[in-house]
């Protein structure tokens, strides 16, 4: 379906739970619905200047002001927090959750040394996360308990179930970052701390991960499994493994019905561990797939290994792996293009979102519909004019 | 003229002695041969004190002060026309090439909209030593007119970076150290920089 059909339904039933993932090639934001009009959202991005949530919600004709109950940010990334001081803004009743690293002083001396570097005209990365530690401070000092800082096992928001039309508690647990996650998180600030006499130079693409904020939302027995950027770390008390050797200790949630698929189904996020012992067997799972630089997520090794274990495996986005769309260009420039060698492409993706609806979330059964660029994944695996490989 | 009439001119007006073994010579000139060469040079060649190309006009205002002018040289600086300018910021470096993020400043973009793998030979040696993760470059690609003649270019520029002072980090860091004083008042992880 076409991008701006995604309002026509109109909004989920009270009763009805819903989960949108929205996500270009580079960006990603979930829109859950918990029941009652009451809205989470985890994560922006940017469509048209404008943050998808927001638009999305006010397409649907909810009132935001009041709706939007919680906004997670997993993590500070610019991709998984453009436009989110815009939600914050249109929400300022709105739970704010962050994770507990990014409060860390060593980070803030880091993040704030960073935003007074303003060489270069593409800014610093961190206005945004800059916005969002104001209006915390704000919060703090006006003696409001409404943000939280996450880390494993830490409740961030909750539902109960007389305020429900499903009739079922909703709680949301973060699951990430562990103790052991935040220490490496900030032993590798502390290195790539900028330092006095030392050339200033922009946040590179390969800042940590490791601190993002998984999460679960249960509603009564039933999960959703929200992998944020969460990778594996080979050490049993960070990433992936952590979480899961916290898992066995006490079962964050078993048989998630959903999986948002972590950090845009990569090869270093995939644990068959994970599917095996929190996701139930051909549960429904969607990713954002990654397009930036040599990077291209998933590979078709990671999509194999993720459709081994679902047949509901779906993607926000076209196939990173494509060829680029070439940028629109004045014809000299294309020719000098040509002869310089210089291989130049569009980072801007069209928009595509996968949203998930269900009235009997204990079933495990949801509703699919994909808009814009939106596809099943196993298309990631089908060239052209070919059968799936 | 040949080689031994030359020789005896020569040797008439100036003292030619061999300094060195290995004929390497230094010439001293004698004052009179010296004042004779100059007159000689000044009554034949005329001094040029205006931009007058009449030859009769030059002829008659040649000044016999001994000292040339030469007329100026006009440089002609290419003009150049810029088709397209990007600001870059360097994401990846490998051996042949390195990846950056494109902001389009001809478009008037803020945000990064493209991104492009370039050559890392067509840098000069001095741009490659600054070429690392987190580098900011200009690219420009345009073309100029030299002499008359319309030529392409495209150009990519490291800049060189300002380096963090002392004032930049202190100032810096007493915005984290109060927003985290504020968030943990009670909290005393570490001694606060001073």
């Amino acid at each position: 379906m076409n991008f701006s059909q995604i309002a026509q339904i109109g909004p989920p039933a009270p009763e009805q739970v819903e989960v949108t993932v929205f996500g270009p090639s580079y960006g990603e934001c979930i829109v859950l619905h918990v029941g009652s009009g009451q809205w989470v959202i985890v994560d922006s991005c940017q469509k048209s200047g404008e943050p998808v949530a927001l638009a999305y919600l006010n397409a649907l004709d909810v009132d935001v002001a009041n709706a939007i109950k919680c906004i997670i940010v997993t993590h500070w990334h610019d991709d998984h927090c453009g436009g989110v001081s815009r939600i914050i803004q249109a929400a300022p009743q709105a739970h704010i959750c962050i994770s507990l690293a990014l409060v860390d002083r060593e980070f803030l001396r880091f993040a704030y040394r960073m935003l007074s570097n303003n060489t270069a005209l593409a800014g610093n990365k961190l206005s945004e996360f800059d916005k969002v530690m104001s209006e915390i401070r704000k919060r703090k000092s006006a003696g409001l308990a409404n943000f939280s800082f996450a880390s494993v096992r830490k409740t961030i928001f909750n539902v109960p179930a007389t305020a429900c039309a499903h009739g079922r508690a909703c709680e949301v647990v973060s699951i990430s970052p562990s103790d052991a996650d935040i220490l490496s998180f900030i032993e590798r600030i502390a290195s790539m701390m900028p330092e006095e006499k030392t050339t200033k130079r922009s946040i590179s693409s390969a800042c940590p991960n490791e601190v993002s904020v998984a999460s679960v939302i249960k509603i009564g027995e039933a999960s959703i499994l929200l992998g944020a950027d969460l990778e594996n770390s080979g050490k049993q008390n960070s990433g992936w493994e952590g979480v899961l050797n916290s898992h066995q200790v006490s079962p964050f949630a078993t048989n998630a019905s959903l999986f948002k698929i972590a950090h845009h189904g990569s090869d270093t996020a995939y644990n068959r561990e994970v599917w095996s012992a929190m996701v139930r067997p051909g549960a429904y799972s969607a990713l954002t797939p990654w397009q930036r630089g040599r990077g291209r997520l998933p590979t078709p090794d990671a999509v194999r290994k993720i459709l081994s274990h679902t047949d509901h495996a779906f993607t926000s986005a076209l196939n990173p792996h494509a060829r680029s769309r070439k940028p629109d260009r004045p014809l000299p420039v294309l020719r000098q293009l040509r002869e310089s060698g210089v291989k130049l492409r569009s980072i801007e993706a069209d928009f595509g979102a996968v949203r998930f609806r269900t009235s009997n979330l204990s079933s495990g059964n949801w509703d699919v519909e994909m808009f814009g660029d939106a596809n099943h994944l196993s298309k990631f695996l089908v060239r052209p004019g070919r059968q799936a490989v | 003229m040949d080689l031994n009439t030359a020789r005896n001119r020569t040797e008439e007006d100036f003292q030619v002695f061999q300094s060195q073994p290995d004929k390497r010579s230094r010439t001293l000139f004698r004052r009179e041969a010296l004042n004779n060469w100059l007159s000689r040079r000044a009554s034949a060649v005329p001094a040029i004190d205006d931009e007058s190309t009449d030859a009769q006009g030059m002829a008659s205002s040649i000044k016999n002060t001994g000292v040339v002018r030469v007329p100026e040289r006009v440089i002609e600086f290419p003009r150049e026309i810029k088709l397209q300018e990007w600001e870059g910021q360097v994401q990846f470096v490998g051996d042949r090439h390195f990846t950056a993020r494109l902001l389009d400043i001809t478009a008037g973009d803020d945000a990064e909209t493209e991104e492009a793998d370039f050559p890392v030979d067509d840098l000069t040696e001095s741009d490659r030593s600054l070429l690392i993760p987190g580098a900011v470059f200009r690219w420009v690609i345009g073309h100029r007119y030299i002499r008359g003649q319309k030529e392409r270019f495209a150009r990519v520029i490291i800049r060189k970076l300002p380096i963090w002072t002392d004032t930049e980090i202190k100032a810096a860091d007493k915005k984290a150290d109060e927003l985290f004083d504020e968030l943990f008042p009670d909290c005393a992880d570490r001694p606060t920089r001073t």
